[in-house]
């Protein structure tokens, strides 16, 4: 096999030669190639093996309608898998191999498939692989499926950027009726935007040789290229618009080069000229699969704009009036050529290992080339994406635009106009809104649709290896809707996604089931139009950038102090401090909080202000306990109930004065609970009369909590007294520090004496070394929420989600008196009384005494009966450091009552036994707290 | 991606946006007895109607909560309408 | 129970600046600094304010100014000093908000092309409020002249806004 390029013509840079490798072998291409053209230039006719039989496959597309040539393609960056090879343009030391073949395309071992042909129909899988089990056939399949394999040798950065962006019309390709529309746009000052997915501009121009307008077509774009631009328009080549969405929002990739990740733009465009042109359908025929076989466009696309010829004895197989003006380019290029009308009668190919000769009833010809066109399927993916509906024309066979989308018309090939005056003329008529008078079309063609019954292999779907035959038994065993015959045959899955399998596919239907084509109907077409990596859609918002968490204003100094950092509710907080093992640093704090105390960075806690003259019926309202008897002072804990009677949150209150309180949420749901207080607010309150500031992020907070905790705070020589009596739990002082605004309040999540110190988070860092100096003499240190989720564990406090669910209401959690006092109407008071919130046999919450010195695991269940039924869960379990003994805290049917129950426990095959009792566990008399 | 209307800031993108409720609910008066199917309405019962749709919606930037009319099939937004007192 | 601490970068200094070029204009992000925020809600807060009311993309002077953010909201910018809570006189809801913000100043012929990688923001498109999602993170944007703009975003969230603003200037490095 000799090359195929000739010395002139085409848009290729004969200057500038690129070396690159297939399946090992050294070739030689141009700049301005793609993988595709490339190969066939050095003569290369089988490209890969097909999916299902290993048939061995050449080039058949000139453009994305391409089934084979998908390759794995290693560049000096890195490796990608399942590149398209028509669609990507050759660069400079690429290595490219063959995928779905081993050892190689030319040679396949696994080629003997293609023998057992006749029992791998259509739903093989299915009918012989259900028995006994699935599983059992499923890693041996798994490893023959697929196309491209992941190479370890990642491509570092290959991160897509995305942009948004807006204007007045998207213009979708750049050829001839896509120019001559955006140039008419853009003179009349619009702001127009048109892509196109080639490197160049000028579609379909390329290949019909002669003039446009007077014009060599390279000129004829140049000029049309300059004046949109010249007039504010916006081009972006090798850009594929891939999906329209709601509201006119178009996705565009743009790719740069094969190993840049592409660039997604969010394109919101208030029209849309859809210019994308049209594409050759196959005819389907015997053997129309072999190598050597391709779309005619895409023979006379090789040849206009790569200069390559790829057969020097070519049959042409179609239907329509533009064979013989491509019969004659390629007469011109050198070419014998041989016309077959299908028409009259079946055609078979012959050959092995590639075409070899051409047969219609008597008449043979040996060629090494055939082409086949059964006409041009407008390509109109956008249009469906966009709600646009679809009209079967039986004069051009296929299906063209009906009512059009919002927003959206088809212009050219798209909207079935073959003809290139005529074509121009509606562009920039559509452009514009001048009139134009159609004119009669000159394009023409004798309709070829797939016969069934017809003698020898008739391939449908090239790259899933679906034949005629395999319509036909799916017809039989009553896969007759589209969407099943898609699904049982695989027609048009994969890559593919029906661009040319999809008329042929539905015609053999219709023929097979008595049916027309528009009453089979077509499969729902779907974004993307072609293949995209999926760094397109995530973009930068990965790593740190997918989930970023919020960060404390003292980051910096716990990390300086030799703080394990984690997740706690959105945040990123010390988990413990110090070189130990994480466990054992938790135990140490934890038992030097009550030994001394600790100092923990509680500044997530939710600082949410409610202000105006309603603000005390307000918070009074959206509580579960009655907050309008909080006096100024003074802090009460309570809970926030969905309607349900469900427990939201719970936090603490404070009463800053007459007209404005402090709500202290929990500290993964400040956001969660501004959001509850703002649209409670909103919604049967008086909006004017009440305002919900959310200033969490302004203070931070610093809590030093333990019998030492007053030694501590006092060190910051407030002026404020901060003894038990003057300054009692559950109240707050304002003060300042350093002529700081200072909030300090008496408020415990660890059952020791607790100051929480809150100050603007600017001046935080100083006074959490002023802290931590101060405690150092009193051994209290630092201590993450490790050490703080077992000393609240310990005294039965609870974490909303955690030790609730989504049932869990206040008196399953024994907060019952508002449930049953409260007389003004609050958030949740009727569904606390509801069937569900009577029922006797509620979860409610208790604590488990575990027999023996192992932890129950979190999650255990408590069972009951042979049938292992589940009656409560466990929902913390540590081991307490101040017991020295296992502690956990669950939710339990009827637990308040049943306390001294001993219970069985499962958990991953394991059984435990534990007695129900208090969750308190350590200081049930709570005299620490008021110490 | 949808646009939809915010009454305060304009055309904003649909991921400020959250749904809070269908629209024409009023919250029982609970202080009185409010018999279980009254609450069930309130609570669970859903029009979820296919074409003409009117909810409230909030735009989370600017926490305005405001009724959207909209075309659940189509997508298309019909109009929307401030729930605040608006000066005379 | 594990140690997070290298999945995530320590926080950046508000000395650091990046500095790079979006489709081919220049860029540059660095930490603004302002010395008081206020936010004042009140039903009328927008129509008496005294002081420039800014939304977008109207250019703040450098005076002090109000960025409008809500219907019946505002956040003083450079005010003066005021006592937080309940206004009984002027009927308006007071905090003081300068430590609840971090400010980023974005600025050159490029920076609203890498503001469009994280929000559809557009000049022609403009809004009562300067408050919308950027990079998925709530903040306000308001320009100071014709290419400078202000983003805020909260405390808490600032370091990942710093990560987003030059994870979008890298990534558009090899653009354009």
């Amino acid at each position: 096999m000799s090359g195929t390029r000739l010395t002139s013509g085409g848009l290729i840079d004969r200057a500038r030669r690129i070396d690159f490798t297939f399946d090992g072998r050294a070739m030689q291409g141009y700049a301005g190639d793609t993988l595709a053209s490339a190969l066939l230039a050095n003569g290369t006719r089988i490209v890969g093996r097909s999916f299902k039989y290993h048939r061995p496959r050449g080039v058949w597309g000139g453009w994305f309608d391409e089934p084979n040539a998908i390759f794995s393609v290693k560049t000096p960056r890195g490796s990608l898998p399942n590149v398209l090879g028509t669609t990507t343009a050759l660069t400079p030391g690429m290595e490219i191999k063959s995928v779905n073949a081993w050892p190689n395309a030319r040679f396949d071992v696994k080629g003997a498939l293609d023998l057992f042909n006749p029992w791998l129909k259509a739903g093989f899988y299915y009918k012989t692989f259900m028995k006994p089990d699935w599983h059992l056939f499923e890693p041996m399949i798994r490893k023959m499926a697929g196309l491209g394999a992941l190479e370890p040798d990642l491509i570092e950065g290959y991160t897509s950027d995305q942009v948004h962006a807006t204007c007045d019309l998207l213009v979708v390709g750049g050829g001839a009726a896509g120019l001559a529309a955006a140039e008419g746009a853009a003179r009349q000052g619009k702001n127009v935007w048109l892509v196109e997915d080639h490197a160049a501009l000028g579609g379909g121009l390329y290949r019909m040789g002669g003039t446009i307008e007077g014009l060599a077509p390279a000129d004829w774009v140049t000029a049309r290229k300059a004046a949109i631009e010249n007039a504010g328009g916006r081009i972006l080549t090798h850009t594929t618009a891939f999906g329209v969405f709601d509201h006119n929002l178009y996705g565009l990739a743009q790719q740069s080069a094969l190993d840049v990740a592409p660039t997604l733009y969010r394109l919101r465009a208030k029209d849309c000229l859809l210019a994308s042109g049209a594409i050759d359908r196959p005819v389907t025929f015997a053997n129309n699969d072999l190598p050597g076989i391709m779309s005619l466009e895409a023979g006379i696309e090789y040849l206009g704009r790569y200069g390559v010829l790829f057969g020097k004895a070519i049959a042409i197989a179609a239907n329509h009036s533009q064979t013989a003006s491509a019969a004659a380019r390629l007469r011109d290029a050198g070419a014998a050529v041989s016309l077959f009308d299908p028409a009259n009668g079946d055609l078979s190919a012959t050959g092995r290992r590639r075409v070899t000769s051409l047969r219609q009833g008597g008449r043979a010809e040996a060629v090494d080339c055939v082409l086949a066109s059964a006409g041009w399927t407008p390509v109109l993916h956008l249009w469906r994406h966009a709600g646009g509906k679809l009209r079967w024309d039986d004069t051009l066979a296929t299906f063209v635009p009906a009512q059009a989308p919002k927003g959206m018309a088809a212009i050219g090939a798209a909207n079935g106009i073959f003809d290139l005056d005529q074509a121009l003329a509606e562009a920039r008529a559509c452009a514009t809104g001048e009139p134009y008078s159609p004119s009669p079309p000159r394009f023409n063609l004798t309709p070829t649709l797939p016969k069934p019954g017809a003698k020898g292999r008739q391939w449908i779907d090239f790259q899933h290896d679906v034949t005629l035959d395999d319509i036909a038994l799916a017809e039989r065993e009553n896969y007759v809707s589209v969407e099943h015959l898609k699904r049982y045959t695989t027609l048009g899955m994969a890559s593919d996604q029906g661009k040319i399998s999809n008329i042929p596919g539905l015609a053999a239907m219709a023929a097979l089931t008595g049916k027309t084509i528009p009453e089979v109907g077509t499969t729902t077409f779907r974004p993307p139009f072609v293949p995209l990596p999926l760094s397109l859609y995530h973009g930068p918002h990965s790593g740190q950038n997918f989930h970023p968490l919020k960060r404390l204003a003292l980051e910096k100094l716990h990390r300086s102090s030799g703080a394990a950092l984690g997740e706690y509710g959105g945040w990123l907080r010390p988990a413990w401090y110090g070189n130990q093992p994480g466990p054992d640093a938790a135990q140490s704090e934890a038992r030097m909080v009550r030994a001394a105390g600790g100092i923990l960075d509680a500044s997530p806690l939710g600082k949410i202000e409610v202000m105006g003259p309603d603000a005390e019926a307000f918070v009074n309202f959206v509580y579960y306990n009655t907050m309008k008897t909080l006096k100024p002072g003074a802090l009460r804990y309570g809970f926030l109930l969905t309607e349900k009677g469900v427990v939201f949150d719970d936090g603490v209150v404070f009463r800053m004065g007459p007209k404005r309180f402090v709500i202290s949420s929990s500290s993964s749901h400040a956001e969660g609970v501004t959001g509850l207080l703002e649209s409670w607010r909103q919604d049967g309150n008086d909006p004017d009369r009440v305002f919900v500031h959310d200033t969490t992020n302004h203070w931070s907070t610093v809590t030093v909590t333990g019998p030492k905790a007053r030694n501590v705070t006092r060190s910051l020589g407030l002026d404020i007294d901060l003894s038990a009596e003057a300054f009692p739990h559950m109240t707050f002082r304002e003060t300042s520090w350093n002529d700081v605004p200072l909030r300090i309040a008496r408020v415990s999540f660890t059952g020791e004496v607790s100051f929480e110190v809150s100050i603007p988070a600017s001046k935080v860092e100083a006074l959490w070394t002023a802290i931590t100096d101060a405690g150092e003499p009193f051994g209290v240190s630092p201590i993450g929420i490790e050490a703080l989720s077992i000393l609240r564990a310990e005294k039965g406090f609870i974490i909303i989600g955690k030790d609730t669910d989504g049932e869990t209401m206040p008196h399953d959690l024994g907060f019952t008196l508002p449930r049953q006092k409260k007389s003004t109407a609050f958030v949740g008071d009727r569904g606390l009384h509801t069937e569900v919130a009577n029922e006797p046999d509620r979860r409610q919450f208790v604590g488990l005494s575990v027999t023996g010195d192992a932890p129950l695991p979190t999650g255990a269940h408590l069972v009951e009966g042979a049938d292992r039924r589940s009656f409560g869960i466990v929902t913390s379990s540590y081991i307490s450091p101040n017991l020295n003994r296992p502690i956990a805290l669950g939710l339990v049917e009827r637990g308040a009552e049943r306390m001294g129950e001993t219970v069985t426990l499962f958990h991953l095959g394991k059984t435990y036994e534990a007695t129900l009792t208090s969750p308190v566990a350590f200081d049930p008399d709570g005299a620490r707290i008021h110490a | 991606m949808q646009l939809f209307p915010c009454p305060f800031c304009g055309l904003r993108s649909e991921g400020e946006f959250h749904f809070a409720a269908e629209a024409g609910k009023t919250r029982p008066v609970t202080t009185r007895d409010v018999n279980a199917e009254e609450w069930a309405a309130y609570l669970f019962d859903q029009k979820n109607e296919k074409g003409a749709t009117r909810e409230v919606w909030t735009h989370l930037p600017c926490a305005e909560m405001f009724i959207m009319s909209r075309d659940s099939v189509t997508m298309e937004v019909l109009g929307t309408q401030t729930l605040r007192k608006l000066p005379a | 129970m594990r140690d997070d601490s290298h999945k995530w970068a320590a926080p950046f200094d508000v000395s650091d600046v990046l500095i790079g070029e979006v489709d081919g204009k220049a860029c540059r992000v660095s930490s603004a600094s302002i010395n008081r925020l206020s936010l004042i809600s009140g039903t009328g807060v927008r129509t008496s304010s005294q002081i420039p009311l800014i939304g977008w993309p109207e250019i703040a002077p450098d005076g002090p100014f109000a960025l409008s953010m809500r219907r019946d909201r505002i956040l003083e910018v450079n005010g003066s000093a005021r006592t937080d809570g309940w206004d009984e006189v002027n009927s308006v809801a007071i905090s003081d908000m300068t430590d609840g913000y971090h400010a980023f100043s974005v600025a050159g012929s490029g920076a609203l092309n890498l503001l469009n990688r994280g929000a559809d923001l557009f000049l022609e498109t403009p809004s009562a409020s300067v408050a919308r999602l950027t990079f998925g993170l709530p903040s306000l944007i308001y320009r100071t002249d014709e290419t400078t703009y202000t983003l805020l975003f909260t405390r808490a969230q600032a370091v990942a806004a710093y990560s987003a603003l030059s994870a979008a200037l890298r990534h558009c490095a090899s653009d354009g």
